[in-house]
């Protein structure tokens, strides 16, 4: 929301019918990360995730869209070319220099806590902080992929991934852990989402067959075209030809 | 030189046979699909193969369906014009539907085709003397003719949600495929009379 909407959250645009020709052009872009949180007791916001692993992460994303044959092409939009707080102004930059028609942004949340528990009264000994897994920590982790078409403004569908590592670790091994937990979390919400995304996808196409008027389908040059008997008509005609050449001669 | 006669039209089968393993292997489907580009580029092959790529499952169905009964019937009942169909018309058939649509960018599907063994046994029987086959290739002639009809006035331009269950909003109707399998069937019926394999 800060990305799209980073003046004034309350005047959020209202989106409009949006028309889709197919094949569709994707943009698929992690989102920018938003202005620093304050802290909190026991609260800190992890680290974000490597540029390899939002690669990672984005290219696990289209790979699921390139699968779709009403997909034209996908396109990865290299972060560089988002700015915090962005907005629409910044898409439509994007759908210039890329030529897609639809995003799907993925953004990115994980909160640690970290709590000391009973056991932490070892660490007096010294070697207890060596030994002893005083230290009780939380990692939860939110991934988002919301898809927009950038010309109407409206949303499409989102998928939202998430998940929750609670581990316990002694107090020197503490930021290891939460390293480790904090990577594991990222990876887990991943799978989620993407899992969230295939239902999205397959809802998304029922959606626009079902209710026609609120997604309009066109179709530009360069679709796939076929012949097709519906299902009544062929099983009518073979009917018939059938019972008519029954009496044909083997 | 004379075609052995067989019950079986193993050449409609094979065909058939053909579409199932291309819709399981859909990286096939790439190599094979009329696509206008590749033909331009010289990869001919895909004027003929472009009939055994479906697009989905309800779309292989139906149209495999029609083209089994159809194409059966046709191979049983001549199979020198079973092959002129398959053989000479059917790339004529991927490269008008192109031709004609110039947005159509790939074209697929056994339908096309299977409207020359159609619109052939359907003439076949309005020439015959016997009153309910002549009735029932009437009735045939006329269903593909008001099937045309509605692509063209009514269905073009709307996704076929009735032929492809599963949804596939990316694929249109390419009329102008079953205009060159009618006339296809036409040709072959007036070129090529009806003769009994016996004979």
């Amino acid at each position: 929301m800060e990305y799209l909407y980073p003046e004034d959250l309350k005047q959020v645009e209202l989106g409009r019918v949006p028309e889709l020709a197919l094949p569709l052009r994707v943009g698929v872009a992690f989102v920018p990360p938003a202005t620093k949180r304050s802290g909190g007791y026991g609260y800190s916001a992890a680290s974000t995730p490597t540029e390899q692993e939002r690669a990672a992460l984005v290219e696990k994303v289209a790979e699921r869209f390139r699968q779709l044959p009403y997909i034209g092409k996908v396109e990865h939009i290299p972060s560089a070319y988002l700015r915090p707080g962005g907005g629409f102004a910044n898409l439509d930059q994007v759908q210039a220099m890329f030529g897609v028609d639809v995003i799907a942004l993925v953004a990115y949340d994980q909160v640690q806590f970290t709590d000391q528990n009973l056991l932490s009264l070892a660490y007096w000994t010294v070697v207890g902080a060596y030994v002893v897994k005083g230290e009780h920590n939380d990692t939860q982790t939110l991934l988002d992929a919301v898809l927009y078409d950038i010309s109407s403004r409206s949303l499409l569908f989102r998928a939202p991934g998430t998940n929750q590592i609670k581990a316990s670790a002694t107090a020197v091994g503490l930021e290891t852990r939460l390293r480790a937990d904090s990577a594991r979390g990222f990876e887990l919400a991943t799978e989620d989402m993407i899992k969230n995304l295939e239902a999205q996808l397959a809802t998304f196409r029922m959606r626009i067959k079902e209710q026609p008027e609120r997604v309009q389908i066109t179709h530009r040059p360069g679709y796939s075209g076929a012949g097709s008997f519906g299902g009544g008509l062929a099983l009518v005609l073979a009917g018939a030809l059938l019972w008519a050449g029954r009496k044909t001669r083997l | 030189m004379k075609l052995e006669s067989t019950t079986w039209p193993v050449g409609t089968v094979v065909c058939f046979a053909l579409a199932i393993v291309v819709t399981v292997w859909p990286a096939a489907g790439g190599v094979l699909v009329g696509e206008r580009e590749a033909l331009r580029a010289g990869e001919v092959w895909r004027a003929w193969t472009a009939h055994g790529v479906h697009f989905s499952w309800s779309h292989l169905g139906w149209s495999g369906l029609l083209w089994l009964v159809a194409g059966g019937l046709m191979e049983r009942e001549n199979r020198w014009v079973w092959l002129m169909g398959v053989l000479i018309l059917a790339p004529l058939i991927t490269v008008v539907a192109l031709w004609l649509d110039p947005q159509l960018a790939r074209y697929g599907g056994l339908s096309g085709l299977a409207c020359v063994p159609l619109v052939w046994l359907g003439l076949s029987w309005v020439l015959e003397n016997e009153g309910m086959r002549r009735a029932v290739g009437a009735g045939l002639l006329l269903a593909v003719i008001a099937k045309v009809w509605w692509e063209f006035y009514v269905g073009a331009g709307v996704p076929m949600w009735a032929g492809f269950s599963d949804g596939s909003a990316e694929i249109r109707t390419a009329p102008w495929a079953h205009v060159a399998g009618v006339l296809s069937g036409i040709f072959l019926r007036v070129v090529m009379p009806r003769r009994s394999r016996s004979a």
